[in-house]
C-alpha cells in the first residue's frame, strides 16, 4: 500500500545569507495582500455601515446589534437557520454519501454510466428549482397533486410551501455536492482495506460505518460545513416556500431588511455577522480536523486497487436509489421547467390556447446575445483566471505558516459566509466610492464573484493540494528545486484534474449567481441570470422559465464540451 | 374688425417668438410636436438635450411599458439615445441614493413605487426640483408637484381564480367589507411581509385598517390566508388555481398574467386603495435637459398612453385608460379613492405592523 503523507505544507524558513526579498516572498506578499484587500473593502464597509443608523443622519449607534442580539425575532430566525441547515446538510451528506458508496463501490448495474448526471443537479439555480416543484407539488394546483387525485381521489397529500418542502428542495440540490465530496474521498481509499475487512467476515454495512467512515471523516465535515453555510445563506428557497408557512431564516429576515421601505442595509449587515459567527465556529471546528488529517492519510493516493462489493439482490434497489435521485432531483424538475416555458401560465388545468412559443421568440433578438457574452466571460474565462488564483493562493497559504497567511485563511472563508446580497451591498459602498473605472463594469462583478467563492475554492484547493504527496515535493527540493520549479513540474500536472474539477464548480457558480450580480450590474455588465431574475420581479414567470432552461442547456453544452476537452466532469467525479 | 385686428394681433404675437425661433432642420418635427404637446416648454431645451444625446432611466421591472414608451419617444426625438436599467425596487433604490450621495451620478431619471420615497428623496435634494408642463394634470395627492410625478397607481385588488368561485362570491368580493365572508375561509392568499417591505404592499392594509377599524382586520384574519413571499408569487398561485382568491393585492402584478390568458378577473372595490409609482429627475443627472424632456414627454399624452398600454392604471386627469383589461365589461375604475396618507404610513409603521403582526399571526 502507498503511504502517503499530506501535501506539505513546511515554512519556508530563511537560511542565513539568504536574500529577504526572494521572488517567491513577493508573490506571496503581493497574494496575501491582494486578497486581503479584496475581502476587507466590502467587508470594512459593511461592518461600518452595521454601527450606522439606516437611513437617517448617519449617526454612530449600536441599536443595529441590540436588535440583532437582543431582539426576539433575529434569534428566533437565527435559530431556524440552524435548524433547517443542519437538517438539510445531515441529510444532504447521507444521501449524498449512499449515492458515491453505491458508485463507487458496488456492483448497481448502471450506475457508473449515470455517475455524470449526478452532478447535474448542483448546475440548477436553486431558485429555478424551487419554480419548478412549486409547480409540481402546490398543496391545491401541483401537477403531482393533481395526479395523485385523479388517481386516488385524495387531495393535498404533497405541499411544498412547508419545512419539508424546503428541505425536500436543498436535500435534492445539495446531495449532488456530497455526492463529489464523497466519491472523491471513496476513490482515493484502497479497496483493498476494505477487502481486507470482509475477509474478516466484516458484513458491507459494518465496514462501511466502522472503516470508511472514519476513513472519510474529514471530507464530510469539510462537506457538512460547507452544505450548512450554503443552506444558511440561501434566501430563495426559505422566501418562497418558508413564508406561506411561517418558517423564517436569518436570510429571510435580512432580505426584509434590505427590500424595507426605509431599507435598512445596517441592520441587515449586523444580523448578517450572526452568520459570521456560525461559519467561524465551524471553521475552528474543521481546522482542528484537518489539524489531525494524517490520522486520515492511511488513503493513499491512486495508488490502490478499486474492488466492488457485490450486493446481490439488493443491487438493483441500489440502482433505484441512484436513478430516483436523478429522477427526482433532475428529470422531474427540468420537465416541469420546459413544460411551464411553453405555458402562457402555469396552471395544472391543460387547454390547447396554454401553449406558446412567445417565451422563447421573445429571446431571439440581440439583447440574449449580448447577455450570453457578458455570462461567458465571467464564468468560463473569469472562471480560469479565478482557479488559477485559488490554487496559487492555497498553495502559498499551506508553504507559509506566518500569521500573515493565517490571518488571510481566515479572512478567505469570511465573503463565502457573508450572504451574497450583503457582500453585495459592501461592494457597491466600497466602489462607487472609490475613484476606480470598475463600478457598474462586468470586472467589478467578476470580483466580486472571486472573492465571494474564495472561501470554497481555497478549501477545494487545499483538499486537492493534500492528495498529492509531500515526499515527492521534498524530493524535488532535494534535488534542488526550488518551491516555485517544484510546483510547477511537481504539484501542477498532479493537479490538472483537481483543477478541472474546481473550475467545473466555479464555473457553475460564477454563471448562475444572482446575488452579487443583481446589485452590481449595470445595463452593459448584465447576465443571464439578472435578466431571469427581472423578468420574475416583472411577474413574467413563465418568460423565466424560458431563460432558465436557457441557462440549464447552455451550462450542460458548455460542460459537455469541457468534459470532451478537458475531461471535466470525469476530473471532479474522479478526484 | 377692431375685435378681428385685436385677435390677429394676439395671435401673431403668441406665434412670432415661435416663428422667430431659430429652429434647426433636423429638430424641425420634433419642435412642431412639442409646441402641441408641451406648450411652454422652450426650444432650447430640446436643442439642449439633442446636444447632450442620451438620458439614462432606472426603471422598474415594468419592461414592457417602459420599453414602449421609450420606443415612442425615440421616434419624436430621435437625437436622444435613451438607455433604460431595469432594476428591482430595493436594488434600484438602493443603487440611486448611493450613486448620489457618492457623486457618481448615472441616472439622469428615477422610479420608485413609492410616494413616501420619493418625497423623503425629493426632501434631500436628490431629486431636481422640475415642474412639467401637464403638471395641473395630475392630482396633489398623487405628486409632489415640481418633483415627481404618477406614471400610473398600483390599485389594490380583490382578484379571483374564475374556475374556482361562484356569481355570489364574485359580487361579495365586488366590496372590501365582502372580502370578510367566512365562506373564503382556508381558500385566501396575500402577500404580507412581517417587516412591511415596500409601501405597495403594505398601503392597503393600513389603508384598510385606517377606514374599517381593527375589528375589520381580525375578521380577515380569520379567514386565515396563506401569505406568500411577494405579488408575483401569489399571483402565480391564484393563477394556477392554488389559492380560490387574492385579496387586497396589487392590480399591477396580476395583469400580465390575466394578459396571457389566465382566468383570474378582479374587482377595485370603492373607495379605491393603492399608491402612485413616481418619476422624478435626479437632482445630479449627468444630462439634464435630455432628462427634462424625457419628462415632458412621459407625461404629455402620446407618452403616457405608451407606457400605460403595458403599465398600471393611469392618474393623469381625464385620460382615458388604453390598457386592454380596461375594455373590458367586468373592469370597472374606481370613482372614489381613499384619503388615508400614504405619507402617513411611514410614521405609524411600527405600531401598526406589530398589530398587523399580531393579528395574522406573522413572527
Amino acid at each position: 500500500m502507498v503511504m502517503q503523507t499530506a501535501m506539505p505544507l513546511k515554512a519556508e524558513a530563511r537560511e542565513p545569507g539568504q536574500p529577504r526579498i526572494t521572488p517567491l516572498r513577493m508573490t506571496t506578499w503581493a497574494m496575501f495582500g491582494s486578497t486581503l484587500l479584496m475581502v476587507a473593502l466590502p467587508m470594512f464597509y459593511l461592518l461600518y455601515g452595521s454601527f450606522v443608523q439606516d437611513g437617517g443622519e448617519h449617526a454612530f449607534t449600536l441599536g443595529n446589534y441590540a436588535e440583532v442580539y437582543g431582539g426576539e425575532v433575529f434569534l428566533s430566525r437565527f435559530w431556524n437557520t440552524v435548524v433547517l441547515s443542519a437538517t438539510v446538510a445531515v441529510l444532504a451528506i447521507l444521501l449524498g454519501s449512499l449515492l458515491a458508496w453505491v458508485v463507487a463501490r458496488t456492483n448497481a448495474p448502471g450506475v457508473r454510466k449515470a455517475a455524470p448526471l449526478l452532478i447535474v443537479p448542483i448546475m440548477m439555480s436553486n431558485l429555478v428549482t424551487c419554480l419548478a416543484w412549486i409547480a409540481l407539488a402546490a398543496p391545491n394546483a401541483g401537477l403531482l397533486n393533481v395526479l395523485i387525485f385523479n388517481l386516488t381521489g385524495i387531495r393535498r397529500v404533497l405541499d411544498i410551501y412547508s419545512f419539508t418542502g424546503m428541505v425536500w428542495v436543498l436535500v435534492l440540490n445539495y446531495a449532488a455536492f456530497a455526492f463529489v465530496s464523497v466519491l472523491g474521498a471513496l476513490r482515493s481509499i484502497d479497496a483493498d482495506l476494505e477487502e481486507a475487512s470482509y475477509l474478516l467476515g466484516v458484513n458491507p454495512v459494518k465496514t462501511a460505518f466502522s472503516m470508511t467512515l472514519p476513513l472519510v471523516f474529514p471530507t464530510l465535515a469539510s462537506t457538512f460545513l460547507l452544505v450548512f453555510v450554503f443552506v444558511a445563506e440561501n434566501f430563495a428557497v426559505p422566501l418562497v416556500l418558508g413564508t406561506p408557512s411561517g418558517y423564517e431564516t436569518l436570510m429571510s429576515q435580512i432580505y426584509y431588511a434590505v427590500a424595507d421601505t426605509p431599507a435598512k442595509p445596517g441592520l441587515a449587515a449586523a444580523a448578517g455577522t450572526m452568520l459570521l459567527l456560525i461559519a467561524l465556529v465551524g471553521t475552528l471546528w474543521q481546522r482542528r480536523i484537518m489539524a489531525n488529517a494524517k490520522r486520515y492519510v492511511t488513503m493513499g493516493g491512486k495508488g490502490g486497487r478499486r474492488k466492488t462489493t457485490d450486493l446481490g439482490r439488493w443491487r438493483y434497489l441500489a440502482s433505484a436509489v441512484v436513478f430516483g435521485y436523478l429522477f427526482f432531483s433532475v428529470v422531474l424538475p427540468y420537465c416541469a421547467l420546459v413544460t411551464a416555458s411553453l405555458m402562457r401560465f402555469v396552471t395544472s388545468r391543460l387547454t390547447w390556447e396554454l401553449w406558446t412559443l412567445d417565451n422563447y421568440r421573445k429571446l431571439s433578438d440581440g439583447t440574449f446575445l449580448h447577455l450570453l457574452t457578458n455570462s461567458f466571460l465571467v464564468a468560463v474565462v473569469g472562471g480560469v483566471v479565478a482557479v488559477a488564483f485559488y490554487f496559487v493562493l492555497s498553495y502559498l497559504l499551506s508553504t507559509s505558516q506566518t500569521r500573515f497567511a493565517r490571518l488571510t485563511e481566515y479572512a478567505a472563508i469570511m465573503p463565502t459566509v457573508t450572504p451574497s446580497i450583503l457582500l453585495a451591498i459592501g461592494f457597491l459602498w466600497a466602489f462607487v466610492a472609490l475613484p476606480l473605472p470598475l463600478y457598474g463594469t462586468l470586472g467589478l462583478i467578476f470580483i466580486a464573484l472571486v472573492v465571494r467563492s474564495l472561501g470554497l475554492g481555497v478549501r477545494q484547493s487545499r483538499s486537492a493540494l493534500l492528495q498529492v504527496s509531500t515526499d515527492l515535493v521534498d524530493a524535488a527540493r532535494i534535488g534542488g528545486a526550488g518551491p516555485l520549479k517544484a510546483f510547477r513540474d511537481i504539484v501542477a500536472p498532479a493537479l490538472k484534474a483537481p483543477l478541472m474539477s474546481i473550475w467545473t464548480l466555479i464555473f457553475v457558480q460564477f454563471f448562475l449567481d444572482v446575488g452579487l450580480s443583481v446589485v452590481l450590474y449595470s445595463p452593459n455588465s448584465m447576465t443571464i441570470p439578472v435578466y431571469l431574475w427581472t423578468k420574475m420581479n416583472g411577474g413574467e414567470v413563465t418568460g423565466a422559465f424560458a431563460i432558465a432552461v436557457l441557462e440549464c442547456t447552455i451550462i450542460f453544452a458548455v460542460l459537455f464540451v469541457a468534459e470532451r476537452l478537458f475531461g471535466t466532469v470525469r476530473a471532479s467525479l474522479n478526484r | 374688425m377692431k375685435a378681428r385686428l385685436t385677435l390677429t394681433c394676439a395671435v401673431l404675437a403668441l406665434a412670432v417668438p415661435a416663428w422667430a425661433q431659430d429652429v434647426a432642420p433636423e429638430h424641425a418635427d420634433a419642435w412642431a410636436f412639442m409646441q402641441e404637446a408641451m406648450p411652454g416648454v422652450p426650444y432650447d431645451l430640446l436643442a439642449a438635450a439633442c446636444k447632450e444625446g442620451t438620458v439614462m432611466i432606472y426603471n422598474g421591472t415594468w419592461g414592457d411599458a417602459q420599453k414602449n414608451q421609450i420606443a415612442a419617444f425615440s421616434k419624436r426625438f430621435p437625437c436622444v439615445n435613451v438607455t433604460n436599467f431595469e432594476l428591482p425596487t430595493s436594488e434600484r433604490r438602493e443603487r440611486f441614493v448611493i450613486e448620489s450621495k457618492a457623486g457618481r451620478h448615472t441616472a439622469d431619471i428615477v422610479q420608485d413605487t413609492d410616494p413616501g420615497v420619493l418625497d423623503a428623496q425629493s426632501d434631500e435634494g436628490l431629486i431636481l426640483e422640475y415642474k412639467i408642463s401637464s403638471d395641473a394634470q395630475f392630482a396633489d395627492s398623487l405628486k409632489k408637484s415640481g418633483y415627481w410625478y404618477p406614471v400610473r397607481i398600483a390599485l389594490a385588488a380583490n382578484a379571483w381564480n374564475l374556475d374556482n368561485v361562484t356569481d355570489e362570491e364574485i359580487e361579495l368580493l365586488s366590496t372590501w367589507q365582502g372580502m370578510t365572508d367566512p365562506r373564503f375561509k382556508g381558500r385566501v392568499g396575500i402577500a404580507m411581509s412581517p417587516s412591511g417591505g415596500g409601501g405597495v404592499t403594505l398601503y392597503p392594509y393600513y389603508a384598510l385598517y385606517k377606514t374599517y377599524g381593527e375589528d375589520f382586520m381580525k375578521a380577515f384574519a380569520a379567514l386565515e390566508p396563506r401569505n406568500f413571499s411577494g405579488a408575483n408569487t401569489l399571483a402565480g398561485a391564484l393563477a394556477s388555481g392554488d389559492i380560490d382568491v387574492a385579496l387586497a393585492v396589487s392590480e399591477t402584478g396580476i395583469i400580465p398574467l390575466q394578459g396571457q390568458g389566465a382566468p383570474i378577473e378582479w374587482s377595485l372595490p370603492e373607495p379605491g386603495m393603492g399608491l402612485a409609482t413616481g418619476q422624478g429627475i435626479s437632482a445630479n443627472a449627468p444630462h439634464p435637459n435630455a432628462a427634462r424632456l424625457y419628462q415632458e414627454y412621459a407625461f404629455s399624452d402620446e407618452g403616457y398612453a405608451a407606457f400605460n398600454l403595458y403599465g398600471g392604471a393611469p392618474a393623469k386627469t381625464g385620460f382615458a385608460d388604453t390598457r386592454p383589461v380596461a375594455k373590458e365589461e367586468w373592469y370597472e375604475y374606481p370613482k372614489t379613492f381613499s384619503d388615508v396618507d400614504p405619507r402617513l404610513m411611514i410614521t405609524e409603521k411600527t405600531e401598526f405592523l406589530a398589530l398587523n403582526n399580531a393579528w395574522f399571526g406573522l413572527k
